[in-house]
């Protein structure tokens, strides 16, 4: 592929049903109502010169580029500001304009570094606009960069670790802010001072302690070379470009990796988001755009390794003896232990072709159901929830829903960090107006920062989510507010639902001890999603991640259904996926009881389809989920695991539970980037590919289908997909593709979701939402138009049981966790990458009046103890937190939050109660010397495998 | 740590969302979830810990025992699509 820059068509798209014809430089164009006189010139194929414009942003007619004329119109107006009527002609390159044109970029280049690096290198467009507009004498003198007596006061800014800031550079064309602004909603970045003192400001500080994100989205609109890349300044410009799918959240942002060089010689200069790309837009978060150099980490394993005993020290092996003493270890297991002794564990970080493989290996070679995926401790309740309302376990919309949305309620999420570029697009969408309701104990900036405030901020008692949204629902139901006729078009269990929800235990006042909320505010919110035209809710896994979370899910779906809020642009119920392919694993099959499609091992005709294909008769029983496979360990007899790209040891609850179970093994297999936490405990290690080497798709939250190209070669000489085939075939079973496009071929002919899809179909159409078969050739972007996929939309009673783990003097504060923007669930990738520059080590938040009783100030550290361990952490006094209620993130394996969480779980899922544990905070005798020591031992642990 | 058998824990995790419900339908619903998401050994286990009648086990875990042992379970759920 040759690097191709996407075309800018100056200005945004205009979505209307009526057009205007206009004529530019003779040529007739028709455009929607609204179009500017510039977008319509990009269209008809003629570009205006232009510098402040970029087809991201609103016009803002500032640099006086791309002026012209009008006829019988006055003066020379800006092409970008002037919006086209019908019958207009326009002159785009008249006599008069061109040299307006020259005399406008004469004081440009009087003001611009005559030796501007970016100009040299390419990255800049003011010297190939001189060019093109033809300035080539500057009566003004040449700038020098350094602005004389009267320039730009402003230093050169190389504190942020991706980017530089260089003044000298910079036009002030505001794309930069605008881009901050309008794009990304966080507003860090401000014009100071005025006229030619006019300068570029991260609110008065430099870039690394200013309110900047680092989204990129101000160095993708720089025009010039003022915000430049690090990695761009150091390797210099691309020279090829490759779209991918980002590997991190479930947003799953399309990207161009802009890169030099072939074959092993291949470096990534910069990750573009793509504004083709129908998730992002256009848009990235920091560590999409920039937090990829993981995949070149010193860290990364590129051999395969074996050891008899998890004392021992690794060996590195070729991989047919690595692929070997598994699989014979695999085999003995099962000689000895029965069939089902041994599992799988897929990764949502993996593509929907090693996922499809590994269940494949586990159910025709391993000769049992006992795989499972790490959606089982994120989103399996979605799963669960709205399969049982809906009849699909997947969320309603597609995310460019949000814009039609007039409500949004916002439950145990926190978008801005964990969901970045959603977030920005949900905030863009608070900003034209829309309400929102957040449900969250803690006050997440959501709540309130620049130009966005909710109107209702309900600070929900972790475990008490169901009496919350029975409440929601009682107060709709009771005061009438229900959409009677969609209740009875389209749902059914409609009567009991209505008498048991509208019962006064399910009131806001009834409810209020539990949940924590003041009736009266409840009451309030529920009214305003109640009668909005058009309400959305969207949740994460403060909602799934309790021991009710199926049920609370459930909630949601009533309430969704309640109200009519349901398939139609604007509204709908949306899970926030946490990694980029837990649609994806779950929709492969990863569940021990069902078949790619959700489809249960139990049935004859299902199982056929794969016994004719795949040659073995299969199990037509469930089995083992991942906390199934961990307790069947202790007992013993469960003795061997496959582990893709998850670390259990770090991620699962109760890490002393999880490292016993590892320990009762006897072959422990971990494929994966980097020898992580579960590795410690594993008699085989085979390399992994990062991203940038796989070939594949990933599916989205919104059921997106996109493709994952590869950058470069496999690093480990094989694909995983591979590793995969060989240690089934050595296993005894014989699987092999020659590519990844035959896996998905085999998904498509085998899952009626997929039944449309291909790598050719992808690569020539883009990114589809499933289902894409003949019923929806183009893919779904909304679900459940007109019917549910059961049929009639199911409710659910929805009845409010308190979680068994509850404070009590001992543990009288409950724990709840998440995450933080720059780094992304357990750190593997990001903590090998300079977003450890914001979020060094995990902290304890806890409230003022917590802290004062127990004399903790910010920056102590203190000892955080559940029932099951204890870990030593910095507090940090916040009043995000309610009383009695802490917060920790669990990216840093030397916090071990997991060392407190508990094993309850999800009563129809297992999805861990990560949300509620029962704790108590003291001021710590442990100092960093400790904390550091046990770090150490990790390093060391790792430092000894690659040795 | 120690505490009930898992198989145990779960059932009566999954029998307490079921209180509101009559005994023998919330039972039946119990044995099909079980039937449904558990694997042959874990029913066998669960059955086997039923058998020794511990008295901290709720009745509700007995009575959805009887049910998969006498496979008074609803095949037709059991075979639709639930995700998780």
């Amino acid at each position: 592929m040759t690097l191709l820059a996407e075309p800018d068509f100056g200005t945004p798209s205009v979505n209307a049903t009526e057009t205007v014809s206009v004529a530019i430089d003779g040529r007739e164009v028709e455009v929607p109502a609204g179009t500017s006189v510039m977008r319509a010139a990009a269209e008809a194929g003629i570009d205006i010169p232009k510098l402040c414009a970029t087809d991201s942003l609103c016009a803002f007619g500032s640099c006086r580029m791309c002026l012209v004329e009008v006829e019988g119109g006055r003066g020379t107006p800006a092409s970008c500001t002037t919006l086209c009527s019908d019958g207009m002609s326009v002159a785009t390159n008249t006599e008069q304009v061109a040299a307006l044109r020259r005399n406008v970029m004469e004081l440009y280049l009087s003001d611009h570094p005559s030796d501007c690096a970016g100009c040299e290198r390419g990255n800049c467009e003011i010297q190939a606009m001189a060019v093109r507009v033809g300035a080539a004498e500057v009566r003004y003198g040449r700038g020098g960069g350094d602005k004389g007596e009267v320039g730009r006061v402003a230093s050169y800014d190389d504190t942020n670790p991706y980017f530089d800031y260089d003044p000298s550079s910079c036009i002030v064309c505001s794309r930069c802010v605008r881009a901050c602004g309008d794009i990304q909603g966080t507003f860090a970045l401000t014009v100071d001072g005025r006229g030619i003192w006019s300068t570029i400001s991260p609110g008065g500080t430099d870039f690394l302690a200013s309110e900047c994100v680092s989204c990129g989205a101000c160095v993708q609109a720089c025009p010039t070379d003022a915000l430049t890349e690090k990695s761009l300044v150091e390797l210099g410009m691309p020279t090829r470009s490759v779209e991918t799918t980002c590997a991190y959240c479930g947003v799953g942002c399309t990207f161009r990796a802009e890169v030099q060089g072939t074959g092993e010689d291949t470096k990534v200069v910069r990750m573009i988001p793509a504004k083709s790309g129908k998730a992002n837009e256009g848009h990235s978060c920091v560590k999409g755009r920039f937090a990829y150099g993981y995949a070149t980490h010193d860290d990364r394993q590129l051999r395969p390794m074996i050891r008899d005993s998890i004392d021992d020290p690794w060996q590195p092996v070729s991989w047919e003896e690595a692929i070997a003493k598994a699989a014979s270890g695999f085999k003995a297991i099962q000689s000895e232990h029965g069939v089902g002794a041994i599992g799988g564990i897929s990764s949502s970080r993996c593509t929907n072709e090693e996922v499809y493989v590994v269940q494949k290996m586990v159910r025709a070679a391993f000769g049992n159901n006992n795989v499972d995926t790490c959606a089982r401790v994120c989103h399996s309740p979605t799963g669960y929830g709205l399969s049982q309302t809906f009849g699909t376990s997947a969320g309603t919309q597609d995310f460019k829903s949000v814009d039609k949305a007039d409500v949004i309620l916002l439950i145990g999420a926190n978008p801005t960090d964990a969901h970045p570029v959603f977030g920005s697009r949900m905030k863009k969408r608070l900003r034209e107006g829309a309400k929102l309701i957040v449900a969250d104990p803690r006050r997440i900036s959501l709540t309130r920062s620049p130009h966005v405030e909710s109107s209702y901020h309900l600070p929900v008692l972790p475990g008490s989510n169901v009496a919350f949204i029975n409440a929601m629902a009682h107060t709709i139901v009771t005061e009438g507010l229900h959409d009677e006729a969609f209740l009875a078009e389209r749902c059914e269990d409609v009567e009991g639902y209505l008498a048991f929800i509208a019962s006064e235990e399910n009131s806001p006042e009834a409810t209020a001890e539990s949940t924590g909320i003041d009736p009266v505010a409840l009451r309030a919110a529920a009214r305003l999603y109640a009668t909005a035209p058009n309400g959305a809710i969207y949740y994460g896994l403060g909602v799934t991640e309790h021991s009710q979370g199926s049920t609370m899910v459930m909630g949601l779906a009533n309430l969704a259904m309640l109200t009519g809020n349901i398939g139609r642009d604007g509204v709908g119920v949306n899970p926030l996926r946490g990694q980029n392919n837990v649609q994806g694993s779950c929709d492969m099959g990863s569940f021990p009881h069902e078949f790619p499609g959700y489809r249960h091992v139990s049935i004859d005709d299902v199982r056929g389809i794969y016994e004719e294909l795949w040659g073995r008769k299969l199990d037509a029983e469930p089995g083992l989920r991942i906390p199934n496979m961990f307790d069947s360990a202790i007992g013993g007899t469960f003795r061997g695991l496959y582990v893709q790209g998850e670390d259990i040891a770090q991620s699962d609850p109760n890490t002393q539970h999880v490292e016993a179970a590892l320990r009762s093994m006897d072959m422990v297999v971990v494929q994966d980037l980097f020898l992580n936490e579960t590795a410690r405990f594993a008699h085989v290690f085979l390399p992994g590919t990062s991203f940038l080497e796989k070939d594949g798709t990933f599916i989205n939250a919104e059921r997106r289908l996109g493709r994952v190209r590869p950058i470069f070669d496999s690093k480990v000489g094989k694909d995983e997909w591979e590793v995969v085939c060989d240690l089934a075939t050595a296993m005894g079973y014989p699987m092999s593709y020659d590519q990844p496009s035959q896996i998905m071929d085999e998904i498509a002919s085998t899952t009626p979701t997929f039944s449309g899809i291909s790598f050719a179909r992808l690569d020539a159409e883009g990114s589809m939402q499933w289902p894409v078969n003949d019923k929806a050739p183009n893919g779904t972007p909304i679900m459940h138009v007109g019917q549910f996929v059961r049929g009639k939309g199911r409710l659910m009673q929805t009845h409010y049981v308190p979680t068994t783990e509850r404070a009590n003097r001992r543990f009288p504060l409950i724990l709840t966790t998440g995450r933080i923007l720059s780094q992304y669930n357990v750190g593997a990738q990001t903590r090998r990458t300079a977003n450890q520059t914001w979020h060094p080590e995990d902290v304890l938040e806890i409230h003022p009046s917590d802290a004062e009783m127990r004399g903790i100030s910010s920056g102590d550290r203190v000892e955080l103890a559940s029932r099951v361990g204890t870990t030593t952490l910095t507090a940090v006094v916040s009043e995000r937190m309610p009383a009695g209620v802490v917060y920790t993130t669990f990216h840093h394996p030397s916090t071990g939050a997991n060392v407190v969480t508990t094993e309850n779980s999800d009563w129809a899922t297992n999805c861990p109660e990560y949300k509620v544990t029962a704790v108590q905070v003291a001021v710590s005798n442990a100092g960093r010397d400790q904390e550091e020591a046990a770090a150490g031992i990790t390093a060391g642990h790792e430092l000894a495998g690659r040795a | 740590m120690s505490g009930p058998p898992p198989e145990i824990r779960m059932a009566q995790e999954i029998a307490r969302q079921f209180g509101h419900v009559p005994t023998a339908e919330a039972a039946q619903t119990i044995a099909t979830h079980m039937e449904k998401f558990w694997s042959p050994a874990m029913r066998r286990r669960l059955a086997a810990y039923v058998a020794v009648r511990d008295p901290d086990i709720d009745e509700l875990v007995l009575h959805a025992v009887a049910c998969l042992v006498f496979d008074d379970v609803d095949h037709g759920a059991v075979t639709i699509p639930s995700g998780g």
